[in-house]
Formats: structure tokens, C-alpha cells, sequence
């Protein structure tokens, strides 16, 4: 009696299944493959849900690693921002690594143009 | 995005096995000391058995655990001894799924040491050791495709995990028993075994559905996506199993009467571990390198 409560039971809650797909990117700011006429002075990552961002890095054209001081933290978020030096007019690569909320570890890079020097804006 | 085949999700792949086969040379250990209580009395059956076990489950455990550090931290093998990272790890679904595992192989490392030293209470010992392992079996449900699912899937999780372990973990007893008792009290001991069996792998075969169901998300993905036809091939092995296990119950334990009768019940006792070992690889290609 109590082993067919059990399949009863387990039957009810396979009734309300819910599928949830790894949290993805959403945006960059800048955008991949975005030509800017100013330098931006910050990054903008946006994730479908929340994650945390392990890691940023950042390359010019040269693939000179730039110090853009991103100090990795367990506080999950939708959004991170990360703050840029002064940037001459170039190409440059940035590559991110980030912890899904089940630990599953996902990586991407997107790169952007700074066409002409100038005083930055933010996102 | 990317999640490519990297050497550090290899390593993470590998690990992941250890640690199924620590996990199910542990409670298969311990259920086979629960198992044999009633024919032998305060017997500890392979203790070397759980022990090791109970060792590779703790190395395997640090090993996923620095791995996982060594992969996000992304600087080379020396990477897995980055504080920062180690620190920030401790604090995420993985770190607690490392605490849990320490202190579950800890504590049945205790449990196991007490059984040791007097074997006066060995039955009731052997169930709580049993229940402080499915303290590790609920690790399994904090990192990978079911931690963000519903809590009824992470339930089933921890179940599946368990059951699948303990049986597969009790094999490699019961074909040690094939050779150490005689086929009257050994055809008693597998009816013993497969009386537990029937509720347990029932349990174990909803469970997995529901999972299967949950993480999958249609019964189409089985045939259009990669995870899907891996499933499928696991499904595939599980039935062979299946298989076996019924040929047993009904067929080689009843007939157990004489030496030829248990030598053919121990050769298809390895054959299920041949193919329960191939069930583990898959799951862990399952749960590493393919998402759903």
C-alpha cells in the first residue's frame, strides 16, 4: 500500500515539470563587433539569469593583455559592470568566463573597434 | 558561448567517475554489512572494500573540488591552488557540495572505524552509516543539470543516485559471497537481496524518469539533441542490466543448488559490473559533456 502511494505520489509531481536551459549571455556593452566613435570607460555584461562573472580579460590588437582591474567576487548577478582605462583607437578582444547558478562553467569573447580617440561614455 | 572540450572538463569527467566508483564501493560496503546480519551475525564482509572506498571517495571529492577551481581560475594546472578562486568556490553550489562530501565520507569513515572496534552493534550502525551517506547522494543534487530544477526533481535525484549506487556497489559482495558460502545460504542471501532489490531499482526506475523528463524537457530531445542520445544509449545499457538482474531472480537463484549453478550466478554478477561500470562512464558524459 505504501510502495503504490509512493508511485502515486511521484506520478502527481511528474505532472508539473519545469525545464530550465543553462543561463546564457544576453548583451555586451559594447557590442560584439561594435565600431565606436568614442573609447567606452566601462564594460556591460548582461546574462539571461543570474550568474558570477570569474573572470575578464581584455587584449588590444597587439594581444596585449590591458589591466582592466576586474576582481572576481561569489555575489551573483544579472548585469556586471567593469570599469576601463583610457583607450586608444584600435581593436580590442574581451574574453569572460562565468558560474551558472547549477556551477556549470561557460565561456565567450566579443571584440569592438574604437574608430576614433575621444572622451569616453558610459552604457 | 562556449563549453568546449578542454582538458580541465576532461579532468572533470574523470573525476566525476572516481567518485561515482568511491561512492558505490561505499554504500555498497555498508549495505552488504546490513545484508548479511541476519545470516551471519556481527560479520563485517570485505571491510577493505568500504574502506577504500571511503579513501577514494574523499580523494575524488578534492580532486572535482580543485579541479573546478583549476578551471575557473583558467592559469594552468597551478591555477587549483589560486586563493582567490578556492574562496569563492567555498561559497558556490560546488564548495558546498565539497563540505557535504567531506563530511559524509568523514562521518562514515567514523561510522565505519566504531563497526571496527566492536562489532556488537554492527546491524544498527551499518543503517545510520547507510543514511549518512545519502548526505553525499544530496551533494550530487547542488552542482550539474538538476540544481536549478524543481525540488521534487533534486528529491528524485538523491534517490536515484542512491539506489543506483547501492546496487551497483553491491555486486562486487555478492559475487565474493558466490565464493564464500555454500549455495544453500547464498540462495538464501539473493532472495534476501533481491526482495530489496525489487522496491529499490522500482524506485529507482521512476526516479530516473522523472529526471530524465524534467532535465530533457521533451520526449523528442531523446532523438534531436546529443544529451538525448546518450540518454538513449544509457537507457539501452540499463535495459541489458535489467536484464541480467531478472535473469538472476528468476532463473540462476532459484537453481542455485550446485558449484556449477553458483559459478554461472558469479560470472553473470560480472558481467552486470562490466556493464554497471559502462552505465557510470555514461552518466558522467552525461552530466559533464553534454548539456541537455
Amino acid at each position: 500500500m505504501m510502495f503504490l502511494k509512493t508511485i502515486m505520489a511521484t506520478a502527481v509531481l511528474l505532472i508539473s515539470v519545469s525545464v530550465l536551459a543553462h543561463t546564457d549571455i544576453k548583451s555586451t556593452f559594447p557590442a560584439n563587433e561594435q565600431a565606436l566613435t568614442e573609447a567606452p570607460t566601462q564594460l556591460t555584461l548582461t546574462f539571461s539569469g543570474p550568474v558570477r562573472l570569474m573572470k575578464v580579460l581584455m587584449n588590444n590588437s597587439e594581444a596585449e593583455a590591458l589591466d582592466i582591474e576586474f576582481k572576481p567576487t561569489a555575489e551573483a548577478s544579472k548585469s556586471f559592470n567593469v570599469s576601463l582605462p583610457d583607450l586608444e583607437m584600435g581593436q580590442y578582444l574581451v574574453s569572460w568566463v562565468s558560474m551558472g547558478k547549477d556551477g556549470h562553467k561557460m565561456k565567450g569573447d566579443f571584440s569592438f573597434t574604437v574608430v576614433s580617440e575621444g572622451a569616453g561614455h558610459d552604457n | 558561448m562556449t563549453t568546449d572540450l578542454s582538458p580541465w572538463l576532461v579532468a572533470t569527467f574523470s573525476s566525476k567517475i572516481l567518485l561515482y566508483i568511491a561512492y558505490a564501493m561505499s554504500v555498497g560496503g555498508v549495505a552488504a554489512t546490513f545484508l548479511i546480519q541476519r545470516y551471519k551475525p556481527q560479520h563485517l564482509p570485505n571491510p577493505a572494500y568500504t574502506l577504500w572506498g571511503v579513501i577514494l571517495g574523499l580523494v575524488s571529492s578534492s580532486l572535482y573540488f580543485f579541479i573546478q577551481v583549476g578551471a575557473f581560475s583558467e592559469s594552468g594546472v597551478s591555477g587549483m591552488w589560486d586563493t582567490t578562486y578556492i574562496g569563492i568556490l567555498w561559497q558556490t553550489g560546488v564548495g558546498l557540495s565539497y563540505k557535504l562530501r567531506l563530511a559524509g565520507w568523514f562521518g562514515v569513515l567514523l561510522l565505519i572505524m566504531a563497526m571496527r572496534l566492536n562489532t556488537t552493534y554492527v546491524k544498527p550502525l551499518s543503517l545510520i552509516t547507510l543514511l549518512v551517506m545519502l548526505l553525499i547522494a544530496m551533494s550530487f543534487s547542488l552542482v550539474g543539470h538538476t540544481a536549478e530544477q524543481a525540488p521534487w526533481v533534486r528529491v528524485a535525484l538523491v534517490l536515484h543516485v542512491f539506489i543506483a549506487l547501492w546496487w551497483i556497489g553491491l555486486l562486487y559482495p555478492l559475487g565474493q559471497w558466490c565464493r564464500e558460502f555454500p549455495a544453500n545460504t547464498l540462495r538464501l542471501l539473493m532472495h534476501e537481496f533481491g526482495k530489496h532489490a525489487v522496491f529499490m531499482v522500482t524506485l529507482l526506475l521512476i526516479a530516473g524518469g522523472g529526471i530524465s523528463y524534467a532535465v530533457e524537457g521533451s520526449f523528442e530531445a531523446l532523438f534531436n539533441s546529443p544529451h538525448g542520445n546518450i540518454l538513449l544509449l544509457k537507457l539501452g545499457v540499463v535495459a541489458a542490466i535489467l536484464s541480467l538482474a531478472a535473469l538472476h531472480k528468476f532463473r540462476l537463484v532459484p537453481g542455485l543448488e550446485t558449484v556449477q549453478s553458483v559459478k554461472a550466478l558469479q560470472f553473470s554478477i560480472s558481467l552486470e559490473m562490466g556493464l554497471a561500470v559502462l552505465i557510470l562512464v555514461i552518466t558522467a558524459a552525461l552530466s559533464t559533456l553534454f548539456g541537455p
